[in-house]
């Protein structure tokens, strides 16, 4: 990502989470940490792996906590991973990987604010399956 | 026996040897025994034809004597036995005439004349374009093509046809039997380097041109895209996935270079292709207006299973495989290849610039069948009052003001 589009992306976020991102460089792999906070209160971190060709790649997205989740049913959501009826992808080195964008919907005008939105969605999504047992296609769609 | 030589071959040979009283040189032959043809070579070909070698000999002498049929070659072949393998000989008067004939060995061991055609100079190919096309400005542009399938491939050779002196050729891929049926490159380039196929398949129709060939994936090479892309006056990126246009989108804005970019979608059943021009709409703008679909066509595994999301079967990679006819391409081709010579001839006062007003949409749409978005179209018939399959479309994209990529 060059300086320009860390600016841009910077400010849009601070002007919608304000403190509760974090931007982390180790070597030449760029992240972002953002702490969530679902409408029942309660508290998440993802992890947005920024791709080095990022606007043109599509962002990686890790639930680092909780280090695990569990469905209605009370499988571990990494073991039936991928799934379609979650919206979740392969888990990498067994954390949680969320589905956010299709790679057909990707395009470079998607902000990072706009895929940790997406995140804060699927939160949401998920303590309603709790509840009701219901997929997560049933909130977000297909 | 009809007998071609370069005569910028022989130049180059006379200049280097300096004028000396007898000259000779060895050469190669490719001979089409039954079509009477041969090529004459006194260097090593860029690209060697598909036809039988043969030993060959230039003899540069003063002495118009020997040019003259029969008895006085014999005569000279007598005195400076030529050696049993040498077929042909091609003979040249002198250092400051270029006139030459040439003998080669029939049947019957005998030295036979034969007809010589000499291939003037790299202008020559081009001479039938001149009038239409600026062929010397042309020759000094330089076109980056990324993508060397049945889009790249064919554009590369158009453009070569039309007197381009320059290309980059970025593909990591190789000829596989699943594209010969659309790719200009045939079952002898099997496996191949398609950036090592196609340069030849350019060189073929012109040997002058400069062909550089980058056997790499774009996106993970985008520090050597962005230096071709520096030197060229046009990009055409015609790859078969989204990654990599938007990575060619966003240098080609950053570096201001004008880009075509053209692509099929779900067997071909139409397509379109797009034109950045530098201070007009880029790539990423056309994404917000709901233009720029996302149904590319898919036609090979590797393709499908990159797309597709993690939870996809095999069956349904294999499924989503989709190819059209290589027919259906070409339209879509020509059209990427017309909006290239445009942007290469801007400023030129020739019957091709009037084209600058009817190509000045930059975005163009193309339906080869009645399908899938093009499936409420009406038959063509004979009106023209609506839209219909085999038409061409040109659609004015508005400049995204908000734009990520062009508007910052």
């Amino acid at each position: 990502m060059d300086k320009q589009r860390y600016n841009i992306e910077y400010a849009i976020l601070q002007r919608n989470f304000p403190g509760r991102f974090l931007f982390k460089k180790k070597g030449q792999e760029l992240s972002l940490d953002m702490g969530m906070k679902t409408s029942a209160g309660k508290v998440y971190r993802i992890e947005i792996r920024i791709p080095r060709d990022y606007p043109a790649s599509v962002p990686i997205v890790l639930l680092n906590y909780p280090d695990t989740l569990r469905t209605y049913r009370g499988e571990l959501l990494a073991d039936i991973s991928p799934s379609h009826a979650m919206h979740t992808l392969a888990p990498q080195a067994g954390v949680l990987q969320l589905c956010h964008y299709k790679l057909e919907n990707w395009h470079p005008n998607v902000t990072l604010y706009k895929v940790a939105l997406k995140c804060l969605i699927w939160l949401e999504a998920y303590e309603n399956h709790l509840t009701t047992g219901r997929p997560l296609t049933e909130y977000l769609g297909v | 026996m009809r007998v071609y030589f370069y005569e910028e071959q022989l130049r180059s040979f006379l200049r280097e040897s300096g004028k000396k009283e007898l000259l000779q040189a060895c050469a190669v032959v490719y001979v089409f025994r039954a079509e009477s043809v041969a090529h004459f070579y006194l260097n090593p070909t860029p690209v060697s034809p598909y036809a039988e070698q043969a030993k060959g000999l230039l003899l540069v002498s003063p002495d118009s004597m020997v040019m003259d049929e029969g008895e006085n070659f014999r005569q000279f072949c007598q005195k400076m036995p030529l050696g049993n393998d040498v077929e042909f000989v091609l003979l040249v008067l002198g250092a400051d005439d270029s006139s030459a004939v040439c003998y080669y060995r029939d049947r019957a061991d005998c030295f036979v004349r034969a007809e010589v055609v000499s291939v003037k100079k790299k202008g020559d190919f081009h001479s039938r374009s001149r009038g239409l096309i600026e062929v010397d400005s042309l020759a000094r542009k330089s076109v980056c093509i990324i993508g060397l399938g049945s889009f790249g491939a064919p554009i590369a050779l158009e453009l070569t046809k039309s007197g381009v002196g320059h290309l980059a050729l970025f593909d990591p891929d190789r000829i596989e039997p699943e594209n010969i049926n659309r790719h200009p490159c045939g079952i002898n380039d099997l496996g191949r380097l398609k950036v090592d196929a196609v340069r030849e398949l350019v060189l073929r129709k012109n040997p002058s041109i400069i062909v550089n060939a980058f056997p790499f994936d774009v996106n993970e090479h985008l520090g050597e895209l962005e230096a071709q892309i520096e030197q060229s006056d046009l990009v055409v990126c015609v790859t078969d996935e989204k990654r990599s246009r938007l990575n060619t989108n966003q240098l080609v804005v950053r570096q201001s270079t004008p880009a075509i970019f053209s692509r099929a979608i779900t067997r071909a059943a139409g397509g379109d292709v797009f034109c950045y021009r530098p201070g007009g709409p880029c790539l990423a703008c056309l994404f917000g207006q709901g233009l720029y679909g996302n149904a590319d066509e898919i036609s090979t595994e590797v393709q499908s299973r990159r797309d597709a999301p993690a939870y996809m079967s095999n069956t349904d990679i294999g499924a989503r495989i989709q190819a059209g006819l290589s027919v259906d391409i070409l339209p879509i081709v020509q059209m990427s290849v017309k909006l290239a010579l445009v942007e290469l001839s801007r400023t030129t006062e020739l019957p091709m610039s009037s084209l600058e007003e009817d190509l000045s949409m930059p975005f163009y749409i193309w339906a080869n069948r009645r399908e899938l978005i093009y499936e409420k179209w009406l038959p063509m018939k004979a009106f023209y009052n609506r839209n219909s399959i085999m038409r061409w479309y040109g659609v004015d994209v508005c400049k995204d003001n908000e734009c990520l990529c062009c508007a910052v």
